[in-house]
């Protein structure tokens, strides 16, 4: 039974009982010629958000340029400040369009998408003012328009084993945890992500090719993903057979299952791609329930090693990590007394008063202290063709809101870092009011997607949010 | 078909039906409002066949764990995750499409899934195929296949399938019978008729499906066990029992009764009441330190015993008005009654205050933050869930103009300083007046006399206007007898369970279907076995209305 694939679960018989580090040394690069294919290799990108905002007077330096003095907030960049660009002025115009029936998912939601989302569209695409559904579908309602990170993962399709990945660090959730759709106009999903770090490891794990290995001993890996490719394929011929006896009104969801189908089962039997000297096994931590919040500050350094590995083996280069404990993480493990005397982080932030500045201090610069963990990880890791991953990749970091307590979505913090797509860094630009629309149309240019427009084309009073591509950032 | 009740209906009630909505027409359809909302007291003159429409559904991955461990009598478990966004259902109901997107990472989690079934079955199978233990081939495979692929698949196994199944089969037998196993049950659980709830019928009409017996068996126990149909009922399907509308009605009044039914029943009151796993963090620990994990755990364990109770046993009248509950030993210590010896008994915790479905702890805790009664959504939920009333969405800039509340303001005083402010008045006069009556009870559902803040309790409430129980009451018992009452509350309740049972917003042309049900609750007072059994019987659960030309 020992040498079957399916005999136990199939985390536990990827990752054995122990710790990740002891699973599979299969991460390996084989076949292509490596040089060529860093050659082409094309921006890769990281789009990390934490939630409930970051107050802008004590996010942004006190003067913009290059001589600027980082806030104490950022100070976990300082390592970085040569390949990081403050982003002042960013505008999420298209929030401004949508009525919802709360000030927080309204601006979540549209934050990467710069769309409303669909309960608030008429059949025409037109804002109108409220659903009168009930449920609680006025909380949440599909994007109606995908985020800048899937439209890039569907221009990068099939160049590696998985479009994207995405990331998450706490707890599951509607409205406000949505913030990434894949599909087009009008017709798009929520991307779900990952909570477990392991979990995001096997799926991962599980596309990486080994049949080169000269018919390694330990290949299971490559087994797995080989029995998954058949199976995925046996199933195929009965989907055909049912999408053309069902009524029409079921083909639409059952021939996109079956294009799913195919798209995994041909991903499957493809091989991995060429992964530069530094692809090996993600090492991670473990040994603890990523469902529990108390858990975030191990949850996210391991979900960011899987980040590393996946760009490292070119896996895939689109990543999302967000973080999702929305109205009431309590952050412990930063001994800050949160939320103090306030009953949740959500009243703490509603409460627009100045004695609490501390705690929300405390927080925001832990979440800056993730996003340079990132950074040192993605620097300080070779990327096959020469310099680091972090040559090659750009990381946008960004939050909702720009003062949570009134849910302003005006002057969002926002920081790229990286030296994906000529950005340059070293600077603290103030565009003065550019949409997130701009924002985004210029980052997927950068990635190698040249983008004119991007989201919602008019607010609801008529003014265009595409106004080119924001420039000073290459 | 001959079951249809004949009614005959004042004159002027038809002519102004005719006016209004469906005009005889099939399905109740044509002709009709799309936009229309169901009205109680406009009878509809409804002939021939009300098909409603029926969405392809995907199995929820509850639908899922179920279906799983009641095929195989709990020897394996699954723990699946596919993709769901509950917001997005507009019925409020998890098996609606709308929530349950197709991605690419749904296949991929089904795949998932497959494998762990597999691999569940694999650990267990000599115990799930017992000719495992001497024979090892594909006799023994299709032994499988015979034993468990119908009933998974919820039809009957055609040639092509059990073709298809021993393919699988031999792709992993060439390493080992149980690699052969697991492949063909990875398989099995991967394909289409497991995991979608196919409706392919027969058109026996233009425009609409007669189900397969098959297919009528899959509603039912769907709708109350949230799993797949048990023995009984799949010899029903066989036999061609549930051809026969008495039938459908029969097997649905002896599911109801059935202890699986608290599954199905119990998805029905958790989703209705829109509960959400009640989190101890999210409570205030200084204020409400007795209140763990454990207590969570009864409280909404006690909302399901007691509803399910309710719609096996009893009306309307008990819903909202029965002062019995069950308690177990946490649920005794929270009221202050006498806990049973074991497990759960029936207890009278507070006949004054506590009635019915609104004096359920869990509910109560639900529309709370962590320190104080949310009045607002308290007010919209019995706005929404028991009358049916649809409430507009606050504009854009509402938050962003809250006004400043003095420092200890009660629930009251705040809503009445927002009430000021022209902008909020309509909406809030609507609900707030309904929710400030639940202030008597506090942010985990315990009954009190001052609020968190010191504050004396205020528990006057007022319904503004648009149903049958307009007016002023005097706390949530008050409230709770007139919706025992309401005939609008019946009729919204009636429209609850077509959405639960259709897993959809009934729109305009459903609305003979919606009244189908509901004369029967009103024939009944409200008896919630009649509700269910003329859901059963009626032309729509057993067709299915096309909306595209096939």
């Amino acid at each position: 039974m020992s040498n079957t694939v399916f005999n136990r679960g199939r985390r536990t018989f990827l990752l054995g009982t122990g710790s990740v580090a002891v699973a599979l040394p299969f991460l390996r690069m084989f076949g292509q010629n490596v040089a060529e294919a860093q050659a082409q290799r094309p921006t890769r990108l990281v789009v990390i958000m934490n939630p409930q905002g970051l107050e802008s007077p004590q996010f942004f330096p006190s003067t913009t340029g290059s001589n600027y003095t980082l806030t104490p907030v950022l100070q976990p960049l300082a390592a970085h400040r040569d390949r990081i660009t403050i982003l002042k002025g960013v505008e999420n115009r298209a929030r401004a369009s949508v009525f919802a029936a709360n000030g927080h998912n309204a601006a979540a939601r549209t934050l990467f998408t710069a769309m409303p989302f669909a309960t608030m569209m008429n059949a025409d695409g037109t804002v109108h003012s409220q659903s009168q559904q009930g449920g609680s579908a006025e909380h949440s309602g599909r994007s109606w328009g995908p985020s800048f990170d899937q439209v890039l993962a569907a221009h990068l399709r099939g160049q590696t084993p998985v479009d994207s990945m995405a990331l998450r660090i706490g707890g599951p959730g509607v409205g406000e945890y949505e913030l990434f759709f894949s599909g087009t106009e009008g017709a798009t999903s929520p991307v779900a992500a990952d909570h477990d770090p392991a979990v995001a490891f096997a799926r991962l794990a599980g596309f990486v090719d080994t049949s080169s290995d000269g018919g390694s001993t330990n290949d299971i890996a490559s087994k797995l993903r080989t029995r998954r490719g058949a199976i995925l394929g046996s199933v195929a011929p009965a989907l055909a057979r049912l999408r053309k006896e069902a009524p029409k009104e079921d083909r639409e969801i059952l021939e996109l299952h079956e294009t799913y189908l195919e798209s995994l089962s041909e991903r499957y039997g493809q091989g991995g791609s060429a992964g530069g000297e530094a692809c090996r096994p993600a090492v991670l931590a473990g040994g603890y329930d990523p469902a529990q919040h108390a858990n975030d500050y191990r949850t996210a350094p391991d979900h960011i090693e899987n980040v590393v590995m996946a760009f490292a083996c070119d896996i895939t280069r689109v990543a999302t990590i967000q973080f999702t404990q929305y109205h009431n993480p309590r952050f412990p493990w930063l001994n800050a007394s949160i939320p103090g005397s306030w009953a949740t982080w959500h009243d703490l932030i509603h409460a627009n008063s100045s004695n609490d500045q501390s705690r929300r201090l405390a927080v925001m610069t832990w979440y800056a202290s993730q996003v340079a963990r990132l950074l040192d990880r993605l620097a300080e890791t070779p990327d096959g063709a020469g310099g680091s991953l972090l040559d090659n990749t750009l990381v946008v970091w960004m939050t909702e809101f720009s003062n949570a307590s009134t849910h302003l979505t005006n002057g969002l913090p926002t920081v790229i870092a990286g030296g994906g797509g000529g950005h340059r860094g070293g600077q603290h630009l103030d565009l003065g009011g550019r949409s997130t629309n701009d924002l985004f149309s210029t980052i997927l240019t950068m990635c190698g997607r040249p983008t004119e427009r991007f989201g919602l084309q008019r607010s609801h009073r008529g003014d265009p949010l595409n106004q080119g591509l924001i420039s000073g950032l290459t | 078909m001959g079951q249809r009740l004949k009614r005959t209906f004042p004159l002027a009630a038809m002519a102004a039906s005719i006016l209004s909505a469906c005009s005889g027409d099939i399905y109740g359809g044509r002709g009709a409002d799309p936009n229309g909302a169901y009205d109680p007291n406009a009878p509809l003159v409804c002939e021939d066949v009300r098909a409603v429409e029926s969405p392809l559904k995907r199995l929820t991955a509850s639908q899922y764990e179920n279906m799983v461990r009641d095929l195989f009598d709990g020897l394996v478990e699954v723990d699946v995750d596919f993709p769901t966004t509950p917001g997005l259902a507009g019925s409020g109901f998890s098996t609606e499409p709308e929530a349950n997107p197709t991605s690419e990472r749904t296949v991929e989690s089904i795949l998932e899934a497959a494998e762990q079934v597999a691999a569940g079955v694999v650990g267990a199978l000599e115990a799930v195929l017992p000719c495992a233990r001497t024979t090892k081939d594909e006799t023994c495979a299709l032994q499988f296949i015979e034993r468990y692929a119908e009933r998974a698949m919820r039809r009957p196994v055609t040639k092509d399938v059990e073709r298809e199944l021993l393919a699988a089969f031999r792709l992993g037998a060439g390493e080992s019978f149980d690699d052969g196993v697991a492949t063909m049950v990875a398989h099995l659980f991967a394909r289409p008729e497991v995991v979608y709830v196919l409706e392919l019928g027969t058109e026996t009409k233009k425009g609409a499906l007669r189900l397969s017996g098959y297919e009528i068996a899959t509603r039912l126990s769907l709708l109350f066990y949230d799993s797949i149909p048990d023995d009984e009922l799949w010899e029903a399907a066989r036999t061609g029992a549930l051809e026969d509308p008495d039938e459908v009605a029969r097997q649905a009044e002896r599911m109801l009764r059935d202890p699986r039914a608290h599954q199905g029943l119990g998805r029905f009151v958790r989703e209705w009441a829109q509960i959400k796993p009640l989190d101890p963090n999210e409570k205030d620990a200084a204020l409400y330190p007795h209140f763990d994990a454990a207590l969570a755990r009864s409280m909404e364990e006690e909302l399901v015993r007691f509803a399910v109770d309710v719609f096996q046993n009893g009306t309307l009248a008990d819903f909202y008005g029965s002062p019995t509950t069950f308690v177990d030993a946490n649920m005794a210590s929270f009221y202050g009654v006498e806990a049973p010896a074991s497990g759960w008994a029936k207890a009278e915790p507070d006949p004054q205050n506590r009635l019915g479905v609104l004096g359920r702890p869990a509910l109560l805790a639900s529309f709370a933050s962590a320190r104080e009664g949310s009045y607002i959504h308290r007010g919209k939920f019995i706005l929404q869930q028991a009358l049916c009333q649809p409430i507009p969405a606050p504009p854009l800039d509402a938050l962003a103009n809250n006004p400043e509340f003095p420092e200890n303001a009660s629930n009251r005083e705040m809503s009445m300083i927002r009430r000021s402010l022209p902008a909020c008045t309509s909406c809030h006069e609507r609900l707030d007046g309904i929710g400030l009556a639940f202030d008597e009870f506090g942010a985990i559902g315990e009954h009190r006399q001052v609020d968190s803040k010191g504050n004396p309790i205020d528990r006057s409430g007022q319904i503004i206007a648009g149903v049958d129980i307009a007016g002023a009451f005097d706390g949530v018992a008050e409230l709770a007898q007139n919706l025992a009452a309401s005939e609008d509350a019946r009729a919204c309740m009636s429209q609850q369970w077509f959405r639960f049972a259709f897993s959809r917003l009934e729109s305009g042309v459903d609305l003979c279907a919606v009244q189908d049900i509901d004369y029967a609750f009103r024939d009944t007072n409200g008896d919630f076995s009649s509700l269910v059994a003329a859901l059963a019987r009626s032309d729509a659960f057993t067709t299915r209305r096309l909306t595209k030309e096939k």
